[in-house]
């Protein structure tokens, strides 16, 4: 199996099979953090697809030193933060919440335990809409994919006190908030019940 | 002064990245305070709740719809340097196709025309053709403006043909009435 550098390789010479295969390996990755990001699923599909459109057009600037799943994300990450920040804000209540992902609903799990996760997801999501984009990146890039401080600082364009500033910060507001809006409780039920 | 129940070392001590140390003093720190104690408890929850969300799948065409874009991107990459060469060439031809007149006639291009062999004399019968076609239309933009001043200025002229329109239209409402009065008898 080709490296993803060797893939970009054969890409930047015109090779579209070797970029697809880049598109197979990440669109999970790159789909869930727009999803993430952006909290609803024609908009991250859409970003994602700008995302790799826009790795594809500035192929020729990948640093091959680098993780090409690190620069993908960055890219997308970038654009959804340009996104958010372009976008009328529109603060979605928690008491409604956008219907989750299909991907996101279990098919396997009885109604009941889909019923709950659906609504642990409508509060995940809730929350994460709440957050300013940057401080978004951030909980994103560390939960789901796991990355370090430096990881995303390097993602981010910033410096890892930064990103460590903006997990505290981003935890203390997610943590305000399930305490104003009485989701504590229900935050403890959910996790208790899965 | 009440002091913040939040405390960046508990950020810190969700990611591991406290040594032993801090975390005792952390928890010496939350020991003292319920308001602390309870601000570490929701950011734990909040912590298993993000830690143990699932990832978001994409549609299942989502790999051929990029790919679709990437070569309608291409497309349009191939045929760039054509379109812009192109739209040089449309430029080009539209500011000569200005210029060169203003060049003729306002900075006297044209005398020099006018002296290259043949050229000259076929730029001269075309100019003395465009001449003669030009006092044709004044003479008869004049003359259809006279007739008309005349028509409406002399009474006996104009009685004349308003009785000729009249006795026209008549002749030609009889005629009409003759054609179609057979038509409705049989009809």
């Amino acid at each position: 199996m080709d490296t993803d550098q060797e893939l970009v390789v054969l890409a930047l010479r015109g090779d579209q099979e070797a970029f697809a295969e880049l598109v197979e390996r990440y669109q999970r990755a790159v789909f869930n953090l727009t999803y993430r990001m952006l909290g609803e699923a024609g908009e991250a599909e859409d970003a994602a697809q700008e995302a790799f459109l826009r790795a594809y057009q500035h192929l020729d600037r990948y640093d091959h030193a680098r993780s090409f799943k690190t620069w993908l994300l960055s890219i997308a990450s970038n654009y959804c933060i340009d996104r958010i920040r372009k976008r009328r804000l529109i603060w979605l209540s928690l008491d409604e919440p956008l219907p989750p992902h299909p991907a996101l609903m279990s098919q396997e799990a009885g109604p009941e335990r889909r019923a709950i996760e659906d609504e642990r997801h409508a509060l995940i999501q809730g929350l994460l809409d709440r957050l300013a984009p940057e401080y978004r990146a951030a909980v994103v890039l560390r939960y789901w994919y796991d990355m370090s401080y430096v990881e995303i600082a390097d993602m981010l364009d910033t410096t890892e006190s930064a990103i460590k500033s903006r997990l505290f910060r981003a935890r203390q507001a997610l943590a305000e908030q399930i305490r104003s809006e009485g989701l504590f409780e229900m935050a403890m039920s959910i996790e208790g019940a899965l | 002064m009440t002091q913040q129940p939040f405390d960046e070392r508990m950020s810190l001590a969700l990611d591991g990245l406290l040594s032993e140390d801090e975390c005792r003093s952390l928890n010496h720190s939350l020991s003292q305070s319920p308001e602390a104690t309870d601000a570490w408890e929701r950011m734990r929850v909040i912590d298993r709740m993000l830690d143990t969300a699932p990832e978001a799948s994409p549609p299942f065409d989502f790999a051929r719809r990029v790919m679709a874009r990437i070569e309608a991107f291409d497309t349009r990459r191939r045929w760039r340097p054509w379109i812009i060469s192109l739209l040089v060439l449309v430029t080009t031809a539209a500011v000569i196709s200005i210029m060169l007149p203003i060049g003729l006639l306002v900075l006297g291009g044209y005398r020099w025309l006018l002296s290259v062999p043949m050229l000259g004399d076929l730029i001269s019968m075309a100019l003395d053709a465009l001449g003669q076609a030009q006092a044709a239309v004044l003479w008869l933009g004049e003359s259809v403006l006279r007739w008309i001043t005349f028509v409406t200025t002399d009474p006996v002229a104009l009685t004349t043909v308003v009785s000729a329109l009249v006795v026209a239209s008549i002749w030609i409402g009889l005629r009409e009435a003759f054609r179609l009065a057979p038509l409705s008898v049989d009809g």
